[in-house]
């Protein structure tokens, strides 16, 4: 589904990824856990195209239907429109556009990009209200506008919401777990369960091996100063909460 | 004949108090230059040393129940004239406030008592190229009395409307007034003023759609305790338009309230100018004023110029003022792109909503009417269209759409 090659990206001229190597298949969840810094974020923002993020080196292709494509010649919302979602670590406050009207304006323009029908307001509707059950985001949120006033908690089920309307190809989580009780948690993580299929990958990246029980990744990556350091299976993500990242950093050399 | 001269010369016999009282203030102002510190950022020299020709009348009322409209010329009934003479104090812009005086050719006065529950509408289309038009409007409402009054400036051709509204609220009487100034390639230069009695309550909507030149001079007096202004505006420039807002508003009273919210999104090579002031002196106790003007500057050949200040005397006044001129939140930006929204779409949103806001408390359906307006102004403006639709969560509601397109 993703392939990622000798990727290294800088931010106001500093080197942020190393040369950045991952490949992710159709179906699986990667986990990306690793130290304050070390390019998590970047990672995504580069996968999702943000500007000021400079691609020095590498590749990105991206399966879709109509064959690879490669994300770091397309425009955000090309990208988007292709299939990928980033759940922002920090959701972005919009005043004065509410979320469903967002929403659907998004959805419509995906739809448009790919050649079909867009949604009308009450088809559209149906959906939402459907996707909004099962994240259990209270009505009353719908009609707000984006996460303005929203809790850290009501943010990260609003972006799991909208990753749940809009079915991407592939959805990277940042941090969705940070800041959630243990009742969030579980509602978040069930949204994203709910969403795991065959022709669906995610990166999620966390802090916590916590998350992990409940949305349990195929494979396990540590990412340190701008590369993957180590990779393995889940068990990884609990030997590195025992141990911490100190040991690793020096198996790596780093 | 230049601007000026149209004075000397004026047709009719106009409204009798006004223009002898005007012609000698006019003699002694003459009308600004450049180095008329109120006008330092908007110049009229283009105005003031073209031909000009006074063209007649021009307001067009459309009224409702509960509202008398009088169009007097001449001398006027004592009534009308008393109400002149008490709203007087409270014009704004000397100048062109004196040279409508000599020049108009008719007073309408809209008398509104109790509850009138359909809006007023005054209409002015704007004069013809190389004509000055200068309507005069009188807006008298007794106490207790409530008024929505829409007034439209608009503007077909390259000609000067100088207009000059005055308003006047009885004790706890309400005025809800929207003023659209949509003047394309003409020019408006306006003055409104408005002196309000005891817990009377005045809420002004201004929007500026462009124009090449559109010029508000808006004075308050709250002259009776308990007293309310609400001055919001929003403008939007693009290509060469100019717009200019100057505000003052007057405590002399305690316990009277005044706020101004002016937002705009410059475009272009367009300016906007805000000069917001407020003077709370010497009132007693209870006195609060609230300025903010926000400006979204969307290119680099766009100015804004913004002044809001503050004049108090003493410290119990609870009061803010602030100012910001920015760009696009680029934070946002991302975000709807990242979601799929394209590019030039997105800030079409961005911009919008952050306009729209403003316009959330005005009825009804001129509300639509305006973010229609905006919208066409826009590029992409379409995109927001979508965001106007009535989405209903609620479920008991059948499908819960009204008006899907
Ligand atoms: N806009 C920026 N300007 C300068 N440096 C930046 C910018 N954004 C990120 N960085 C730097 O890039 C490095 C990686 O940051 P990034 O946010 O990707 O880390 P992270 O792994 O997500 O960390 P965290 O776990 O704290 O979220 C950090 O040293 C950070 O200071
Ligand atoms: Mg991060």
């Amino acid at each position: 589904m993703l392939t990622i090659e000798n990727l290294h990206a800088s931010v106001d001229g500093n080197a942020i990824l190393k040369g950045l190597n991952l490949r992710l298949e159709a179906g699986q969840v990667h986990a990306i856990m690793g130290p304050n810094g070390a390019g998590k974020s970047t990672l995504s923002y580069v996968l999702s195209g943000r500007e000021g993020y400079e691609v020095t080196d590498g590749t990105i292709l991206l399966d879709t239907p109509d064959g690879a494509v490669d994300l770091l010649d397309m425009e955000i919302e090309e990208r988007a429109a292709a299939g990928v979602f980033l759940a922002f670590q920090y959701p972005v406050a919009i005043p004065g556009v509410s979320n469903l009207h967002f929403l659907r304006t998004a959805l419509n323009s995906i739809r448009k990009a790919r050649g079909e029908d867009e949604l009308s307001g009450a088809q559209f509707m149906k959906l939402a209200r459907a996707k909004a059950r099962t994240v259990e985001l209270p009505k009353e949120l719908l009609k707000r506008a984006v996460n303005d006033g929203f809790s850290g908690g009501e943010k990260k089920r609003n972006e799991i919401f909208q990753m749940a309307v809009l079915e991407p190809r592939l959805a990277i989580l940042d941090e969705t777990d940070s800041g959630l009780d243990i009742d969030a948690l579980r509602i978040v993580s069930e949204g994203v369960n709910a969403l795991r299929g065959p022709e669906r990958s995610m990166l999620v990246i966390t802090h916590y091996q916590r998350l992990l029980d409940h949305i349990v990744p195929d494979v396990v990556h540590v990412l340190v100063d701008g590369r993957i350091v180590k990779t393995g299976d889940k068990t990884l993500a609990l030997e590195l909460e025992a141990k911490g990242y100190d040991e690793i950093r020096q198996a790596a050399a780093i | 004949m230049a601007l000026l001269d149209t004075s000397r010369t004026a047709p009719g016999k106009g409204v009798a108090p006004l223009r002898s009282a005007a012609k000698a203030a006019l003699e002694a102002s003459g009308l600004p230059g450049r180095k008329t510190e109120a006008w330092r950022f908007t110049s009229v020299r283009d105005l003031t040393t073209a031909d000009a020709t006074p063209a007649q009348g021009g307001l067009v009322v459309d009224a409702a129940p509960g509202v008398d409209v009088h169009r007097l010329q001449g001398e006027l009934p004592a009534d009308v004239a008393g109400w002149l003479a008490a709203v007087e104090p409270t014009l704004p812009n000397a100048h062109f406030v004196a040279l409508n005086g000599v020049l108009a050719d008719e007073l309408v006065v809209l008398h509104a008592q109790g509850h009138v529950v359909a809006p007023v509408t005054v209409t002015h289309h704007g004069a013809g190229e190389g004509s000055v038009s200068t309507p005069r409007l009188l807006v008298v409402l007794e106490p207790n009395a409530e008024l929505t009054l829409v007034e439209r400036f608009g503007g077909s051709s390259k000609g000067l409307t100088n207009a000059v509204t005055q308003v006047r609220l009885g004790a706890n009487a309400g005025l809800r007034h929207i003023r659209v100034h949509d003047v394309a390639q003409a020019s408006l230069i306006g003055a409104l003023g408005v002196a309000q009695e005891r817990d009377s309550r005045y809420r002004s909507l201004v929007v500026s759609l462009g124009g090449r030149l559109a010029r508000l001079d808006l004075r308050v007096r709250l002259e009776g305790a308990g007293s309310r202004c609400d001055l919001d505006g929003l403008y939007h420039v693009d290509g060469q338009d100019h717009v200019d807002h100057h505000l003052r508003v007057e405590h002399h009273a305690p316990h009277a309230t005044s706020t101004q919210t002016y937002r705009g999104v410059l475009d272009g090579r367009g300016v906007a100018v805000f000069d917001g002031q407020a003077q709370v002196t010497r009132t007693g106790p209870g006195a609060e004023a609230h300025q903010q003007n926000r400006n979204l500057l969307l290119s680099e050949g766009a100015r804004a110029h913004t002044k809001p200040h503050l004049e108090i005397d003493h410290d119990e006044v609870v009061a803010s003022h602030g100012a910001t001129v920015g760009s696009l939140d680029e934070d946002a930006l991302f975000y709807l792109r990242a979601r799929g929204v394209p590019r030039e779409d997105a800030r079409t949103i961005l911009v919008h909503a952050f306009l729209r806001e403003l316009l959330e408390s005005a009825p009804t359906p001129l509300r639509d009417e305006l973010a229609a307006a905006l919208r066409e102004r826009l590029p992409r403006g379409e995109v927001t269209a979508a965001m106007e639709l009535a989405l209903d969560v609620d479920e008991a509601k059948g499908d819960g759409i009204e008006g899907d397109a």
